[in-house]
């Protein structure tokens, strides 16, 4: 076993050394389109993160007119917990709203300076019991006496929710263009080195060694290009986890980010794809090349 | 050990190679196989290693059916068949030893085995002391007991030779030919292609005689053509 085991690693490196630059190419192509696919797979999972802590915290906002009377103001709350879709009612009154403005822009002058609490409505600040219901409470109190509009703030974050949605579907496809390449140039590679050793492979065939036994140095070569390629993503998605999210960390705190441990999870996958991938591209460019 | 039946080989360019060969050849014999360039030895010869398949007939080697064979039996066919080129086929960038004992190493023997035998396998070819050497600084004839060597390391139950002095002068043929007699004394079936007038005549052994694909002479103790 001792022989076979040495002869294998003998084989594969020769034949990596040889086309040095196509393995190189190789690799590149495997590194950048893993490490596409797997910015998409952090994206989906940060908008998992901030979908589940964002919409149970969202909430419908009914502003008043100034104009609303006490009464009509404790009617409205009344027929609000009635509809039964209500999980709880908060009132803001504009002087609450102003030192939520405050709070929220802090340090932010300009805006500070052009707020006064006269021109900020008092609002109801509803939670639902289903977010989904949004449409059947808006309709009901949208006409109500001393209301000024029902704003649905989940549509602000859908927008958010849309863009980074895009961002996803944008990186998995070109991934997958990125993938296709990579297979074709690790199946161009291995045809190049089976061919370079076309007289050693004939007179194993001669001898009677197997079809795997010829086969195996060559996948294990396009698989040895894969791993490399998707340990490099990996370190590329690392690297942009540390910089990159851990600033936004700082700046932004209302929504999780995706941490360390999250790229972590996706790296042996990456490394399972770019593996898995290699092998089939290798297997299937040698089924025609090294058929006894 | 080997046998034709009815066997004919057309190729895809309509170049009829076997027309209706049928053969039987023994165990321990050794059978010279002649005729002209483009008679149809090489293909003969290719249809015991079933490197190609017949269109018409069967092909025996060895206690084994070929037509049909599932291409993952190949191998252990292929062990039972040691095989000979003109070209001697060598791999430039290993040693004497590397070249044979890559042949065992390829089809899984353990180190200790390789160690083993083929020191003793150069020895029988007489190239113990070219043991370390690259096939670029030897002789065409050191050439070819090397890749005598590879093929019978294996201790094969055939032996099959392409023109294996094709590209030899005569003397260093007759050293060849000494070679593959000691080997085929050993028991090794012994199938050769040639048109080398001079050995079959000198050796009298049975020669099978091709025409255009077709066998049109079949003599034990024969020599290479009549009145020729």
């Amino acid at each position: 076993m001792g022989a076979r085991w040495r002869y294998l690693a003998n084989e594969v490196a020769i034949g990596l050394r040889r086309n040095l630059l196509m393995t190189l190419a190789t690799v590149v192509t495997v590194t950048v389109s893993l490490a596409l696919l797997g910015a998409g797979m952090l994206v989906q999972l940060q908008v998992d993160k901030a979908q589940r802590v964002l919409y149970g915290e969202v909430e419908i906002s009914i502003f008043l007119l100034d104009s609303i009377s006490a009464d009509q103001r404790t009617s409205l709350e009344q027929d609000l917990s009635d509809t039964g879709l209500v999980q709880e009612i908060i009132y803001v009154s504009k002087e609450q709203a102003y030192r939520d403005v405050q709070e929220i822009f802090a340090g932010d002058e300009t805006i500070l300076e052009s707020v006064t609490p006269e021109i900020l409505p008092a609002s109801f600040r509803v939670k639902l019991d289903d977010p989904q219901q949004f449409e059947v409470v808006a309709s009901q109190f949208q006409a109500y006496p001393g209301v000024e509009e029902v704003v649905d703030q989940r549509e602000v974050l859908d927008k958010f929710f849309r863009i980074m949605n895009a961002l996803r579907n944008g990186a998995v496809a070109v991934a997958l263009l990125q993938l296709f390449a990579a297979a074709a140039l690790i199946s161009n590679t291995i045809r190049i080195t089976a061919f370079a050793r076309r007289e050693q492979t004939g007179i194993m065939k001669l001898v009677g060694a197997t079809n795997w036994y010829i086969r195996l140095p060559f996948i294990l070569e396009g698989i040895t290009a894969g791993i490399v390629g998707a340990l490099a993503a990996g370190g590329l998605l690392w690297l942009g986890e540390a910089t990159l999210v851990s600033r936004l960390k700082g700046e932004v705190n209302f929504i999780p980010f995706i941490t360390t441990a999250d790229v972590w999870r996706v790296i042996p996958v990456l490394v399972l794809l770019g593996a898995g991938l290699a092998a089939v591209a290798a297997f299937l460019s040698l089924r025609r090349f090294l058929d006894v | 050990m080997i046998r034709l039946d009815s066997v004919t080989k057309t190729y895809r360019n309509q170049v009829t190679a076997l027309r209706d060969i049928s053969v039987e050849i023994t165990k321990g014999e050794f059978v010279f196989l002649v005729g002209a360039s483009g008679s149809g030895k090489s293909t003969f010869i290719k249809l015991l290693l079933k490197d190609e398949d017949p269109d018409r007939g069967e092909v025996y080697v060895a206690g084994k059916r070929l037509n049909g064979m599932k291409s993952w039996r190949v191998p252990t066919l292929r062990r039972d068949l040691g095989c000979v080129f003109q070209d001697f086929k060598l791999l430039e960038n290993k040693t004497v030893t590397e070249n044979v004992g890559f042949a065992l190493e390829v089809i899984g023997k353990p180190r200790q085995t390789i160690v083993r035998t083929v020191p003793e396998v150069l020895e029988l070819v007489g190239l113990r002391h070219k043991a370390k050497a690259y096939p670029g600084e030897l002789s065409g004839g050191e050439q070819q007991r090397v890749s005598i060597a590879r093929a019978f390391v294996n201790r094969p139950r055939i032996l099959l030779c392409d023109e294996p002095t094709g590209n030899l002068d005569p003397t260093t043929s007759v050293g060849i030919m000494k070679l593959l007699d000691r080997i085929n004394r050993t028991g090794t079936t012994l199938v050769m292609a040639t048109h080398d007038q001079h050995i079959v005549d000198s050796m009298r052994r049975r020669v099978i005689e091709l025409d255009e694909g077709a066998l049109i002479r079949d003599q034990t103790r024969g020599v290479y053509g009549y009145g020729g």
